[in-house]
């Protein structure tokens, strides 16, 4: 090699104490070794709890390992000058309370950069990240979007050689996922080494190589291309039957034979565990991608049952046109400011109905209104025919509320937490007992019944959060981005869940960033600038970009149409 | 079981073990409370003792012999200096050297003989006021003693004091009943104070919300921890008091502890009242903070509430620890009438529900 690596790592393990006593200690990395040239960019993918975290924390100095060699720059560890390490902790580290500028001015001050001896690199990264006009505003009231480049531009301001950022694009609309590699990459100059952790393949496959750690062990190192090399010849599709959209999805999950199904268009993909066609008729062979890849090095073989957390559902078709959810003119302001304006939209027992839109559109405000969390400016919500406005508690009790960021209680064991919310939904006794042992057998989640909630790995926080938004088998389900930063397989596990349950006429309000996800919708509405910019059918959005011409895939559809908003707009005020 | 009820109760026990999960919770509701009473008990005491008092002495006679001896010998004096003259005892106040000093004149003897009673000059340090006036009421009595003694004829008046309840005045029998009201109104309130902050600060309140739970059932489930920490630790350090210490207990327990029972949930509903605008747990101690101190300043443990301005009084009234504080000396030191103790009783559930009406509309304006 021409030039010595910047990351030199040579067996290196880890082990934490158990989270119980008793329990054997937890081996979070196990024989690692890897080693990352100046210059290039390498994307560190893995499950939950494969060890990503730990490894990050290992490179920028913050953790020892227990064995084996760490280089950093070329020195061991204990002689690693912080200033040349960008890193970017998960979900960064800003003060909410401090403006835009303090923070960063803070970071720089700390990273030894004054930051009035250098103007022009202040200037250069409120340019790059688009935060110039934000300056003084508090980080907290920053849209999910702009943190994550704050909190990067926080961690690259001293020009670092290595940049370290776990998770940068957990919990971002696809726009803002855009910019932020590309702010990444502007930040980043040709001799800085990258290291990026993510759950999303697709951003993963930019970088020059992709390491994936899965059970403490690297279990692929290499071009991203290779990855998808693990699933090639597994790879199937065929044309969706009309109508049947979901239930053609759900009997390919329960086919033993295969790994995970996906919607796209008016196609039906199917990854299988062995190099042999479906069940069912018309399959085609298609090329593989990396995150198929990604899913059949995870995939521990077991096949998906039938939704046991499912059938505790009643059949809830008595009514099939009476709406389960109604936004009837939904406005929200706050001061001069409109969140969300004249928003409508119905949502009929059994179907899915995704909202989708940049983040700090008016997606979250729109939903909770119709949670009772905020309470409409104009216009009215309905909840399983109770008015949000008159009824509150009673809508509340007809509802199942998962929140974008886990709310349950950590310090309280799952069992604590469970046994809670059942009791808040007036589940006593033998009743609350089955309900709860209900979840937990249906979720997994026995393993963890008397860990404090906070210290699960995020695939399990996100479980039991489902599990507590459908102990009382709610009609109606409002999920806010439930899938955020988990892997592909607990997302082929969430939705194969979710699915279920909307078969038995439940009506499910759901948010995603993900477009495969909003393909599993039946209908989906688009927000943008408080909004409504398109409603329909995903093969409906489709269409429904400007030119009379199809967009070849919702993501696509999604950029277009907020794209057209925005010239709109433009137009209107020039 | 009602729906209400149930949901209560779920809250309850979740607030429960949020606080009994915690290691250093326990520590602060148990061990510290413990200490506190003990070191506090013994250390806000408002006796005088062992202070030097400075004399400057010009009168060589019998009456100034016989003072000084009786000024010696009390235990609330430790060291009597001689100075020279008036400056130099001045001096000596000045560096903290004695508390204060006494001025004998040259014609003190000679007056006491004749009957015309002597003067003697007193001079204080004001910058230690509260010492400097327990010391004045020392001297008085000693001078008036001595003077009584040195009357050359006639019958001596004959005044006998008779301390009611506490005839030795050990001030210990005063302040240890009162530290168990004021422990108990620390511990309720920081244990109260948290409750809903913690919620928004660890952002588990929108979850909250989402629930089927009217705010009143919240304020009422996240009561009972508060209410539970009082109640045991009130009632406890009553038992630890009267067995450990020689202070007397001469009332009636089950009707103490429903006293500690009004005051604990009173106190609880202030602090989840502050709660219940407080945006974080910070937010929530300070309010805390801001509250505890009148209360204690108000409630006449520091000082006597006959002492404050009369527009002041009403005020301390209505202060929940001046009630519990009565009920508790009352029922150490004397049999209080159980008429009596609810006559303090009801004042503190007033204000447990006014607390948490407002609590109950500061938590639906915030929610909203």
């Amino acid at each position: 090699m021409a030039e010595a690596p910047l990351l030199r790592l040579e067996g290196v393990s880890k082990r934490f104490k158990g989270a119980r006593r008793r329990a054997p200690p937890v081996e979070a990395l196990r024989g690692v070794s890897l080693s990352l040239a100046p210059g290039r960019r390498l994307g560190l993918v893995g499950p939950d709890a494969g060890g990503k975290t730990t490894l990050m924390r290992i490179l920028a100095g913050l953790v020892t390992s227990d064995a084996g060699m760490v280089e950093l720059l070329g020195a061991p560890p204990e002689q690693l000058d912080r200033s040349e390490v960008g890193y970017m902790p998960q979900g960064g580290a800003l003060y909410g309370e401090l403006t835009v500028r303090q923070n960063l001015e803070l970071y720089a001050r700390l990273r030894g950069v004054e930051p009035a001896d250098s103007p022009e690199r202040m200037e250069h990264l409120y340019r790059l990240t688009g935060l110039a006009p934000f300056q003084d505003r508090a980080a907290s009231k920053l849209s999910g979007g702009m943190r994550q480049k704050l909190a990067m531009a926080c961690a690259v301001v001293a020009a670092p050689r290595l940049l370290l950022l776990d998770e940068p694009s957990v919990g971002v609309d696809p726009v803002s996922r855009q910019e932020i590699w590309q702010l990444a990459m502007d930040l980043s100059g040709p001799g800085t080494s990258l290291v990026w952790t993510t759950n999303i393949l697709e951003d993963a496959a930019r970088c020059d190589e992709i390491v994936l750690l899965h059970e403490g062990e690297i279990r692929y190192h290499g071009p991203p291309q290779g990855l998808a090399g693990g699933a090639e010849g597994r790879c199937f599709s065929r044309q969706l039957p009309q109508g049947v959209r979901r239930k053609a999805l759900q009997d390919l999950l329960l086919d033993p034979g295969v790994i995970s199904g996906r919607i796209e268009g008016a196609q039906l993909h199917a990854l299988t565990r062995q190099p042999r066609i479906p069940a069912g008729s018309g399959w085609k062979p298609v090329a593989a991608r990396p995150d198929e890849g990604f899913a059949t090095m995870l995939d521990d073989g077991a096949a998906l049952q039938p939704s046991a957390l499912a059938e505790a559902f009643p059949l809830r078709f008595d009514q099939p046109d009476q709406p389960a959810i109604a936004a009837i003119g939904l406005t929200r302001r706050y001061g001069d400011f409109i969140a969300a304006q004249d928003i409508s939209f119905s949502v009929r027992p059994g179907e899915i109905f995704g909202l989708l839109g940049p983040n700090g559109a008016g997606k979250s405000t729109t939903f909770r209104m119709l949670c009772g969390l905020a309470t409409p400016s104009h216009g009215r919500g309905t909840v399983a025919g109770r008015d949000l406005s008159v009824a509150r508690a009673e809508a509340r009790q007809a509802l199942g509320y998962m929140p974008q960021k886990f709310s349950l209680y950590g310090d309280l064991s799952v069992a604590a937490n469970l046994r809670f919310v059942a009791g808040a939904y007036g589940l006593t006794g033998a009743m609350q007992k089955a309900a709860i042992d209900r979840i937990i057998a249906a979720l997994g989640l026995e393993p963890f019944l008397d860990s404090a909630a906070g210290l699960l790995p995020l695939g399990v926080k996100q479980r039991l959060a489902l599990g507590a938004a459908v102990l009382h088998t709610p009609p109606v389900l409002f999920l806010d981005e439930p899938t955020s930063g988990v892997d592909p397989l607990v997302r082929r596990e969430f939705w194969h869940h979710i699915n279920a349950i909307a078969a038995r006429g439940t009506a499910v309000l759901v948010t995603t960033h993900f477009m495969d996800e909003a393909e599993n919708c039946d209908r989906v509405l688009v927000i943008n600038r408080s909004q409504t910019i398109a409603q329909g059918t995903p093969d409906e959005l489709r269409r429904a970009i400007p030119g009379g011409k199809v967009a070849p895939s919702l993501e696509a559809a999604f950029f277009s149409l907020i794209d057209t908003q925005r010239r709109a707009l433009a137009e209107v005020e020039a | 079981m009602s729906g209400a009820l149930i949901r209560i109760l779920a809250m309850a026990l979740k607030e429960l073990a949020v606080v009994l999960r915690d290691r250093r919770v326990m520590t602060t509701l148990v061990a510290s409370p413990v200490i506190q009473l003990v070191l506090f008990g013994l250390a806000t005491t408002l006796e005088v003792k062992n202070v030097s008092l400075g004399v400057v002495n010009r009168d060589v006679g019998v009456a100034s012999e016989q003072f000084l001896a009786a000024v010696a010998a009390t235990r609330n004096v430790g060291e009597v200096i001689v100075y020279a003259n008036e400056k130099a005892l001045g001096e000596a106040i000045e560096q903290r050297e004695v508390l204060g000093g006494l001025i004998l004149p040259p014609d003190l003897s000679t007056r006491v003989a004749r009957g015309e009673g002597g003067e003697i000059g007193l001079l204080l340090d004001g910058r230690r006021v509260n010492a400097a006036q327990i010391v004045t009421a020392y001297i008085s009595e000693i001078a008036a003693t001595t003077g009584m003694a040195l009357r050359p004829a006639g019958p001596t008046p004959d005044l006998v004091v008779r301390n009611w309840y506490n005839p030795n005045l050990d001030y210990s029998w005063f302040t240890l009943p009162g530290m168990i009201a004021v422990i108990t109104t620390v511990l309720v309130l920081s244990v109260s104070v948290q409750a809903i902050a913690r919620e928004r600060e660890f952002g588990t309140y929108d979850q909250l919300m989402a629930l089927p739970m009217r705010h009143w059932e919240i304020l009422l489930g996240k009561a009972v921890p508060a209410f539970v920490v009082g109640l045991f630790n009130g009632s406890f350090y009553v038992v630890m008091v009267a067995w450990l210490s020689d202070v007397p207990f001469l009332g009636s327990y089950p009707l103490l502890v429903l006293a500690i029972a009004a005051f604990s949930l009173a106190v609880s509903a202030i602090g989840l009242a502050i709660s219940s605008i407080a945006g974080n747990q910070q937010q929530a101690f300070l309010g805390g903070f801001l509250v505890i101190v009148p209360m204690i300043l108000l409630s006449g443990y520091a000082s006597p509430i006959d002492g404050m301005p009369a527009w002041l009084q009403p005020i301390a009234a209505v202060d929940p620890l001046s009630h519990l504080l009565a009920i508790c000396h009352g029922v150490f030191l004397k049999d209080l009438p159980p008429a009596v103790i609810v006559d303090h009783i009801w004042p503190m559930l007033l204000v447990a529900v006014v607390a948490l009406v407002l609590g109950h509309g500061l938590l639906r304006r915030r929610s909203n």
